[in-house]
């Protein structure tokens, strides 16, 4: 079922109004609104979080006249305040809304194309057990391209396996400010980027989650 | 300022609203988020199932009381509802 336009509108209008009453906040977290026309507001996210890097230490091979078996690869951890996690862009689509959630986009922020998935940030979510899941994923059965799987977004609310979690059922308690407070936790806010130098010479990226509680 | 030690006004941002509530410091967190709730007519779901974070994103633990999370008048915190995520294959 289409919303009138007209309804449409003014609910974006509320939802853009809404945000821009929280925009100190919104700065606070590195998002800054760049663009607001119905149906899309588009927002770009800067993580600041200073990226570590971590290089093997010479491990103990030994004590004396004992041996240590397999004695365990240590790491030095070295923060760099110069670098961060990349900036990416995010397209809320509120087309229909609240008549259907708010989809979420990811983008270069330079030139708004759609980012691949190997480009995005690792997007994680920790719930009240302390159980850590992965939020960006690749490849939506609808839409084939990376999607941010939490409720409250249309990608999942529309994803053949969250089926029985209606979008009705929580349309009341969300919307553009709670859309952008989601991306900024999962994938600003509680990943820090390590960069891991292994043994062998080769880099590697650990995403480090913040334990926020 | 309120007059009464004992009050605290605190800030619930809910779904982008500034809803403004007093409360007691020695009152547990989730006495005011049940009144941020009602005041800002968000009561189609129980008030457990809203997370209360701080500016920093904080999970704050609802039972506990604004003088031990040393919160100062008027401030912000989050109210947002527990996320179902991922589960995606």
């Amino acid at each position: 079922m289409r919303l009138d336009p007209a309804v449409a509108r003014r609910k974006f209008e509320r939802e853009v109004e809404r945000v821009e009453t929280q925009v100190a906040v919104l700065r606070s977290w590195g998002c800054f609104v760049v663009r607001a026309a119905y149906p899309h507001v588009d927002a770009v996210f800067m993580p600041r979080k200073p990226m570590r890097l971590l290089l093997p230490v010479k491990s103990q091979q030994g004590q004396g006249l004992i041996v240590l078996p397999n004695p365990q690869v240590q790491f030095a951890l070295f923060e760099q305040p110069a670098l961060a996690g990349r900036a990416f862009g995010v397209r809320i689509n509120l087309s229909d809304f609240d008549q259907r959630a708010p989809g979420v986009s990811f983008h270069d922020p330079f030139t708004w194309e759609l980012l691949p998935y190997a480009s995005l940030p690792l997007g994680q979510h920790t719930d009240e057990h302390g159980k850590t899941l992965r939020v960006v994923l690749d490849g939506h059965p609808t839409t084939k391209r990376p999607f941010l799987c939490l409720r409250g977004t249309l990608e999942y609310h529309e994803h053949p396996q969250h089926s029985g979690d209606e979008w009705a059922l929580w349309r009341d308690q969300c919307g553009l400010f709670t859309t952008l407070f989601a991306v900024w936790r999962t994938c600003v806010e509680g990943a820090r980027p390590n960069l891991m130098l292994q043994p062998n010479g080769r880099p590697f990226i650990v995403w480090e989650m913040e334990q926020v509680a | 300022m309120s007059n009464n030690p004992n009050s605290l006004s605190l800030v619930f941002i809910i779904n982008g609203e500034d809803v403004s509530v007093k409360t007691n410091v020695h009152a547990p967190l989730e006495a005011a988020r049940a009144k941020a709730l009602a005041e800002s007519g968000n009561t189609g779901r129980p008030p457990e199932e809203w997370e209360i974070r701080s500016e920093s994103g904080a999970l704050l633990d609802p039972h506990a009381t604004p003088e031990a999370l040393h919160l100062k008048e008027n401030t912000r915190l989050f109210l947002t509802l527990k996320v179902g995520a991922g589960g995606c294959r």
